[in-house]
């Protein structure tokens, strides 16, 4: 292997995360990485648990001014207390980013520009005359919001809150795109319906997306995304499934494969949050199995019992998986 | 040649876009071409929707609008509907509503049902459209909609005062 083939290996493990530059210059150095470098590139220091803490208060403070004070407030006050905050934020974060040792709170202030950029955005469309009970504002307002911060982690490539944003602004974009595009044309049992599809879709897309940032840079992300993906994912499976004598046979009848093949995905992802929530979701659908169908005559007390042995096997095996498989 | 690293990224947006194109055939594509044909009649006036207690006295009996006063009752409301009414037949086609006189709303031919005989019907909105994060519903309840074939249509009806209580469908035109 020569220089230049190492070089480029060197650079394509280190986009998908299997090198550092803390382990790079290790060995360079001939030291082994330090124990504190490596904990610190994984986990969140006090200090930048403070910064987020302290964007957060930031965030409650603007919104209890505004729930205080608002009839009292004209429309350029109100437009500028809202997305002035919004813009002064990213201005700030911006600006900190600069700086080496201020990239951290510069993360706060991008978290602050993420909280406060939809009801800046609402706020002003809102004084400008437009009806925010619009479905088709909305849909316009949280494009162009995934647009914007999608186009900016894009320009700040490591900063993992402007993808969260995006991805959060994302979602509520399809919601809203659905909402419009059913408008008043179904009855309210059919919009459930079509709302558990959406949650569906969106745990499908999250899991999705975690298993592509697993292998860039942006694994911060992953664990978020397994999470919410699989609770949405098996949370509307299940509902799906509706309950006796309204119940749907497709989904009762398929729902063991589905919440099988998260838990056996949890070996293969390596993520606890879809063995975790696969084992919930089980011992729920045996628990809702057994007061569906069971819950009359001499079967009950038995399918108790048996219900109660089958959660103890579950959870056995759940533990089983987790030592074997997921415990580095 | 897909790059299989980016694999899921595709399928992940590939399938909330297919969901959408799904959702817009099943509303969008039973109703492809299909309008309503039927003109109705309604009334208008303060707190004209009886909520079923027939407080107008308005109503469609053999085909045509009549007039009997209302009884008066102990149920809710106590009293019958009081003050001016209107009477304005809407056009589906054209979707504008005119206003006709008693006597001329007395010559037609009224269907009371609530389905029209192309199986279209009036309703109100269900909720609130949207709001902060998350709402939607596309429609609310001082709204009305004409509604068929997987399809509604927001009706642009002229009211003395709320949709909500403002607003009695008297019946189709034949």
């Amino acid at each position: 292997m020569d220089k230049q083939q190492l070089l480029s290996e060197i650079s394509q493990m280190a986009q998908s995360g299997q090198v550092s530059h803390a382990d790079v210059m290790s060995a360079f150095s001939g030291a082994p990485t330090a124990a504190h470098e490596i904990a610190s590139s994984k986990n969140l220091s006090i200090a930048e648990i403070l910064y987020y803490i302290g964007g957060a208060i930031v965030f409650l403070g603007i919104i209890v001014l505004c729930y205080q004070n608002w009839d009292n407030f004209s429309s350029f006050l109100r437009i500028f207390i809202t997305l002035g905050s919004s813009i002064a934020s990213l201005i700030v974060a911006v600006l900190l980013n600069r700086y080496e040792n201020l990239k951290k709170p510069s993360d706060a202030f991008f978290l602050l520009f993420g909280m406060l950029a939809p009801l800046g955005v609402g706020v002003t469309f809102k004084e400008a005359g437009f009806d925010l009970s619009s479905n088709v504002l909305w849909v316009a307002i949280y494009a162009m919001l995934t647009a914007v911060f999608f186009g900016i982690f894009w320009y700040f490539k490591q900063k993992v809150i402007l993808l969260f944003f995006s991805i959060a602004f994302a979602t509520a974009l399809f919601h809203y795109l659905i909402a419009w595009l059913v408008g008043e044309s179904l009855s309210g049992s059919d919009y459930s319906k079509v709302w558990e599809y959406q949650i569906l879709v969106i745990g499908l897309v999250y899991m999705l997306v975690g298993r592509y940032l697993a292998v860039t840079a942006q694994k911060a992300l992953v664990g978020v995304l397994y999470g919410f993906g699989s609770l949405f994912f098996l949370g509307s499976a299940l509902a799906l499934g509706g309950w006796q004598p309204n119940q749907n046979a497709f989904w009762e009848l398929i729902y063991p494969l589905v919440v099988f093949g998260v838990i056996f995905l949890s070996v293969y992802a390596k993520s606890k949050a879809f063995l975790v929530f696969g084992t919930i979701f089980l011992i729920g659908y045996i628990l809702k199995l057994t007061g569906e169908y069971f819950t009359s005559g001499l079967g009950w007390p038995l399918a108790l019992v048996l219900a109660g042995l089958l959660i103890m096997l579950v959870g056995y095996y759940a533990v089983r998986i987790n030592r074997k498989y997921l415990i580095a | 040649m897909i790059n299989k690293q980016k694999l899921p990224l595709y399928i992940a947006l590939a399938v909330p876009v297919l969901m959408i194109i799904l959702v817009a055939a099943f509303i969008y594509m039973p109703g492809a071409g299909k309008h309503p044909k039927y003109n109705f009649l309604y009334m208008t006036g303060n707190s004209v929707y009886d909520y079923g207690y027939g407080s107008t006295g308005y109503q469609v009996s053999g085909g045509r609008l009549i007039y009997t006063p209302p009884a008066q009752t102990s149920a809710y409301p106590p009293v019958p509907q009081t003050g001016p009414v209107n009477f304005y037949l809407y056009d589906v086609a054209k979707g504008q509503a005119t206003e006709v006189t008693l006597a001329q709303a007395q010559m037609y031919t009224l269907d009371p049902t609530n389905s029209s005989p192309d199986g279209y019907f009036v309703q109100q909105g269900n909720s609130g459209g949207g709001d902060f994060l998350f709402g939607g519903g596309g429609g609310d309840y001082n709204s009305w909609y004409i509604k068929g074939n997987n399809r509604a249509v927001k009706l642009n009806l002229k009211l003395t005062g709320s949709a909500y209580s403002n607003f009695k469908f008297l019946g189709w035109e034949e």
